[in-house]
């Protein structure tokens, strides 16, 4: 399986720098955790990975093949999934036909698509909830969702966006398993958090960023000891045990 | 394919043909134009309803594709004889030819909502104006189509009833693409387009290339109606074809019935078709009033069933089986 490289990746938004040279590469069946402060360009580096902007300057690469100029729609097409931070299911549509829409992305044929859809919903505990319009959902249904929904294009890279935000402690450890189990799948994960227990505990390695830039990168145990991570996120006072 | 419901489904359609057929034979002939009015405009509303309902793509300037219909067969017809069943297909690839220019520019440029309404409007009073002017549209005379008498080779006929299944083709034809929409992979994608842009993409949708999918299978059939108009009422002029009271007409029925469903055109063009001859027969003697009723209504539909007469009955029996 290609590996998803990104080189010298910048981005700003008139005179602030949201992603500052930004350099690491991601392999196989790898959970990456990316954290750092508020505004510190995790998500802007998301939207240059699955091409919602287009960077100032840097290259990403999946394999040998430049993923930068091309549309959201091409980037989903050669295997790379993302959630948003602030859901955004189709409110009017059922649950199955929002999982079904992404499903046709690599299953041309209605029936087929319906049953993969369907299986899904079973991973990921919405089949109960398979003809309740998607609007009218919980905010953990909601994210259920629209992780189901990013796996039914069947991608390789999943870009996870603060999947457990606003979660409470059951839900979040429903969510955790979904994560794991996705990853048991050969799906490799870059994933977006703040609770520092739930991203210490998944991540097989995590990239600091602060202010745009990488300030550390490392497994957990190295990042939570880091002093620079420790005065620009994480406080003085945090202990990672 | 086969679902429980399937022999009750065969035999309500057994049933509706039966009726369909038999229909124009037992009633009189001003019965018969309003079914053929009916059935006209559920036809458009269908094919607005594929860009504007499915799609969520608001054309505010349908007369645009169905005047480019109605002109291009009847030019071909009047100045080289040639048959308008052959000139509706030209009218047809017109209006997909206009549907292609209106819809690379739109949404190239990312035209939404109220923008792209604006827009179309635009592009069907440049239509209006330009035919309003050019010698080769007869200007504001318009066009009178040569009468031919009993020809169904030249789309003519005496009688009303070639009209009626012509129009009644037309329409399950109309209706079958709209179906096969709803079902499948596109509608699904247009449906992801009105709902979500961005999740769209996000989920490996070409929002742009199924926006112009849209426009140009709705340009096509629109420009069909229009050739029917003309051969229907052997006449068009700059303002019935191209003018914003047909938009208005086209896009009215599908808001009624309810936007983005199979069945809400035609619901809708049940409901206004025959209260549009009551208003007009009871209070025919002042000029308008018909009209203040029906905008009355529009308002009414908007408020109170903002997702049309179909939404609400469908809401109505899925609250009941709960």
């Amino acid at each position: 399986m290609p590996s998803l490289k990104i080189e010298n990746l910048s981005k700003s938004f008139g005179g602030l720098m949201a992603v500052n040279h930004v350099t690491f590469e991601v392999g196989e069946g790898e959970i990456l955790g990316l954290i750092g402060p508020n505004g510190s360009g995790k998500t802007t580096l998301f939207n240059l990975i699955s091409g919602f902007f287009p960077p100032d300057t840097g290259r990403i690469y999946l394999g040998e093949e430049s993923l930068v100029g091309l549309k959201p729609h091409q980037i989903c097409k050669r295997g790379i999934g993302r959630t948003f931070q602030i859901v955004k299911p189709f409110p009017h549509l059922s649950v199955m036909r929002n999982v079904r829409a992404a499903a046709f992305n690599r299953e041309k044929e209605t029936n087929r698509a319906n049953r993969q859809s369907e299986s899904l919903l079973e991973f990921a505990g919405l089949w109960s909830k398979r003809n309740e319009l998607a609007g009218s959902l919980t905010l953990a249904e909601r994210k259920q969702l629209e992780l189901a929904r990013c796996l039914a294009t069947q991608p390789k890279f999943l870009l996870l966006d603060e999947v457990m935000a606003g979660l409470n402690p059951v839900e979040q450890k429903q969510m955790i398993e979904l994560v794991i189990k996705i990853r048991e799948r050969g799906i490799t994960i870059i994933v977006i958090e703040h609770t520092m227990q739930i991203i210490m505990t998944i991540s097989d390695r995590i990239i600091v960023l602060c202010f745009g830039g990488m300030i550390a990168q490392g497994v957990p145990g190295e990042v939570a000891q880091d002093p620079l991570v420790i005065k620009s996120y994480l406080g003085e006072k945090y202990r990672f045990v | 394919m086969f679902r429980n419901g399937t022999p009750k489904i065969l035999f309500f359609w057994f049933a509706f043909i039966l009726i369909a057929v038999l229909l124009p034979f037992l009633l009189p002939s001003y019965f018969v134009h309003v079914l053929i009015m009916i059935l006209f405009y559920g036809f458009l509303g269908t094919s607005w309803n594929i860009l504007g309902g499915y799609a969520g793509q608001f054309s505010f300037g349908h007369a645009a594709f169905f005047g480019i219909g109605a002109y291009t067969s009847t030019l071909i017809f009047v100045n080289w004889g040639i048959s308008p069943w052959i000139g509706m297909v030209f009218g047809g690839l017109m209006g997909m030819l206009l549907g292609l220019l209106i819809g690379s520019l739109c949404f190239h440029y990312g035209l939404k909502g109220p923008y792209f309404a604006l827009a179309t409007l635009a592009f069907a009073e440049l239509l209006r104006l330009i035919s309003l002017n050019l010698d080769l549209t007869g200007k504001a005379m318009g066009i009178l189509i040569p009468l031919k008498g009993n020809a169904p080779l030249s789309f003519q006929h005496e009688s009303k009833i070639f009209y009626y299944f012509v129009i009644l083709l037309m329409f399950i034809g109309v209706l079958w693409v709209a179906r096969w929409i709803d079902r499948g992979r596109i509608g699904d994608y247009f449906a992801a387009i009105r709902e979500d842009e961005d999740s769209a993409e996000a989920i490996g949708v070409n929002t742009f290339a199924y926006k112009l999918l849209g426009i140009l299978i709705s340009g096509f059939l629109t420009a069909l109606g229009g050739t029917f108009y003309a051969q229907y009422f052997l006449y068009i002029d700059p303002e019935v074809t191209f003018g914003i009271g047909t938009s208005i007409e086209i896009f009215l029925r599908p808001i009624v019935g309810g936007m983005g469903t199979v069945y809400g055109p035609i619901i809708g063009a049940l409901v206004l078709g025959p209260l549009g001859e009551v208003t007009r027969g009871i209070l025919g003697g002042y000029h308008g009033v018909h009209l203040m009723i029906y905008g009355a209504i529009l308002v009414g539909v908007i408020v109170f069933l903002p997702k049309g007469i179909y939404g609400w009955l469908d809401g109505f029996i899925r609250g009941n089986k709960r």
